[in-house]
């Protein structure tokens, strides 16, 4: 057992060096596997912030992460084409450049985050959960039934987004560039977590009775948290359209929500870097069972049972001294 | 003619058919002790509760120094500088001490929607709360979290919370609750040095805390008021021996 900065700090160094061995031997599918894993963190550390932090069991988080795959699907494939894309009487040309799409991806998804948020917040419990898998589920099917972009079988990608003088269809330097927005994604959840948004998001979760008697609206609280978590998984989801290169309405479902939040608990729910090691097992417990049964599902079902009956706190409280759950999390 | 700081106008609340609060008139004037005593069930908390913003009135007006606060959220009301205390604490016990402080002061400062601002490195915010602390004898405390605390600690939290909201009017709802002797007693001299800073409208069930306290009682049955005076009025009043007070005096 080792202190949480210091798991912390080697999960960090695992993440950055095993991509490059895998590299230097010749391995390019543990690269993609590794890109797959940060990807997948950074849209656990968005869904955390509100799931873990702020109690807001979300099960529509893959409406932000599709709609980042298909923002950066839709301008690629405009780009590609040299059509505008058109909405009411405006013209838009698509691009292929990565820090642009990314600046669209957070501004959407910023904005249906706000929409969501707005109509979600105004309920909690199982209706909350219920009205943010609707949302997901409406766009799920919006995105089925939309033939211009590939409907059903989804939309290709030919060659990844660029960015100027980085070869992103290199997969150590794709790995790298996910990486490099999972540390920044972790800088601002961390910075959050300690201003006046956190501490009051953390307050609002636990007593919004004392959260509103000292001066705080929990629901503005909340909804701005959302928004962020919302932007985060949009990113994360404009990331992974470029990593396959494809992107379909799977991405939209609510298996993908239930993806994100089983591996948010797999790793831990009050910790930054929970959701670091949840997509990490869950990529190898994917990979692992997936390559013994079919029905590696089943296991995987077995384990969050046992972790959810025995460690809620996830398989960080294994491997960290200073045991933490729910009640000290200030 | 003096200005009340606190005024209710004919206050009404119902929960179904049971009238929780009937044209409840009262007022609450500057360096005074106003306590609200009754049976269980009369009306005291459903009365924080309005004046808080913690329950919307069905009728009626609040008055805070002339400004109509009756369509105010709780947290706005909270701003203005109406702190209570809850009848069953209510702190955030996953938080320090010091933490709770925190929290409210910058509440009360309005910037708690600032997403980059370390609040724990904010000197002000920490000055300023140990400040607080030191007024509960709590600063022993300040970095132990809230869940491990004894239920007297935790009500003089409550207190210090409600201070470091500014207040211009505190509202406590039966503070000596739970508290033995001593605790009751440390209590009472810190609500009479309070009642300088802002005036305290303070239901309790403890009579020789409230006689000792109040320099005024208001008397609720079935949500009515049936009488209000300083305790020799309220101790010689029929009705009230009647309904509330009984063989206690």
């Amino acid at each position: 057992m080792i202190s949480e900065k210091k798991l912390n700090f080697l999960i960090l160094i695992f993440l950055f060096l095993v991509p490059l061995f895998s590299i230097l031997l010749n391995d390019i599918y543990i690269t993609t596997l590794f890109s797959k894993i940060v990807i997948l963190a950074i849209a656990g550390i968005g869904l955390n912030l509100i799931l873990g932090y702020g109690g807001m069991v979300s099960f529509g988080h893959a409406a932000f992460f599709g709609l980042g795959g298909y923002v950066t699907g839709i301008l690629a494939f405009h780009f590609n084409n040299y059509e505008p894309i058109q909405i009411l009487v405006f013209e838009f040309e698509g691009t292929n450049h990565l820090l642009l799409i990314w600046i669209f991806t957070l501004i959407f998804s910023s904005i249906l985050a706000f929409f969501i948020g707005y109509f979600s917040l105004r309920t909690s419990g199982v209706y909350f959960i219920m009205i943010t898998l609707a949302f997901a589920q409406m766009l799920y099917y919006f995105s089925i039934s939309w033939p211009t972009y590939g409907g059903e079988d989804g939309l290709s990608l030919s060659l990844r987004n660029q960015i100027p003088f980085l070869n992103t269809m290199d997969p150590i330097t794709f790995f790298y560039i996910c990486y490099v927005w999972l540390i920044i994604t972790i800088i601002i959840v961390k910075f959050i977590l300690n201003s006046p948004l956190g501490i009051s998001l953390k307050a609002s979760k636990e007593n919004e009775d004392r959260v509103r008697s000292v001066g705080i609206n929990p629901k503005k609280v909340k909804l701005i948290t959302f928004i962020i978590s919302g932007a985060i998984t949009g990113l994360a989801g404009s990331l992974y359209a470029d990593l396959n290169r494809f992107v379909s309405p799977t991405i939209l479902s609510w298996q993908m929500s239930g993806e994100i939040m089983i591996l948010v608990i797999l790793g831990g729910m009050f910790r930054l870097y929970g959701p670091i090691l949840g997509a990490f097992f869950y990529i190898i417990l994917e990979q692992f069972l997936g390559g013994i049964t079919e029905n590696w599902q089943f296991w995987l079902g077995f384990i969050i049972l046992l972790e959810v009956l025995y460690a809620k706190a996830g398989i960080m409280s294994f491997l960290i001294r200073d045991k933490y759950d729910e009640k000290t999390s200030s | 003619m003096k200005k009340p700081v606190l005024k209710i106008d004919n206050l009404s609340k119902s929960f179904g058919a049971v009238k929780a609060n009937d044209n409840l008139n009262l007022n609450l004037f500057k360096n005074e002790i106003h306590a609200l005593i009754g049976p269980n069930g009369s009306g005291k908390s459903t009365l924080v509760k309005q004046i808080s913003g913690f329950l919307k009135q069905d009728s009626g007006q609040i008055y805070l120094e002339e400004i109509n606060i009756s369509n105010y959220s709780a947290e706005n009301r909270s701003r203005m500088g109406i702190a209570r205390s809850f009848q069953i604490s209510s702190v955030i016990n996953s938080f320090k001490v010091i933490d709770n402080l925190r929290l409210s002061l910058m509440g009360r400062d309005g910037g708690y929607l600032n997403p980059l601002n370390n609040i724990y490195r904010n000197k002000d915010y920490s000055d300023e709360a140990f400040d607080l602390l030191k007024i509960v004898d709590l600063t022993n405390k300040a970095n132990d979290l809230v869940s491990t605390l004894s239920h007297g600690d935790k009500r003089k939290l409550e207190i210090s919370l409600a201070l470091s909201m500014n207040p211009k009017l505190l509202l406590f709802d039966e503070p000596m609750a739970g508290l033995d002797k001593t605790s009751s007693q440390l209590m009472i001299e810190l609500f009479k040095k309070l009642k300088v800073k802002a005036p305290i409208l303070l239901i309790e069930h403890d009579m020789e805390s409230v006689f000792a306290l109040a320099d005024r009682i208001s008397v609720l049955d079935y949500g009515s008021l049936i009488a209000s005076g300083n305790e020799k009025e309220i101790k010689s009043n029929a009705k009230v021996q009647e309904v509330y007070l009984g063989d206690e005096n």
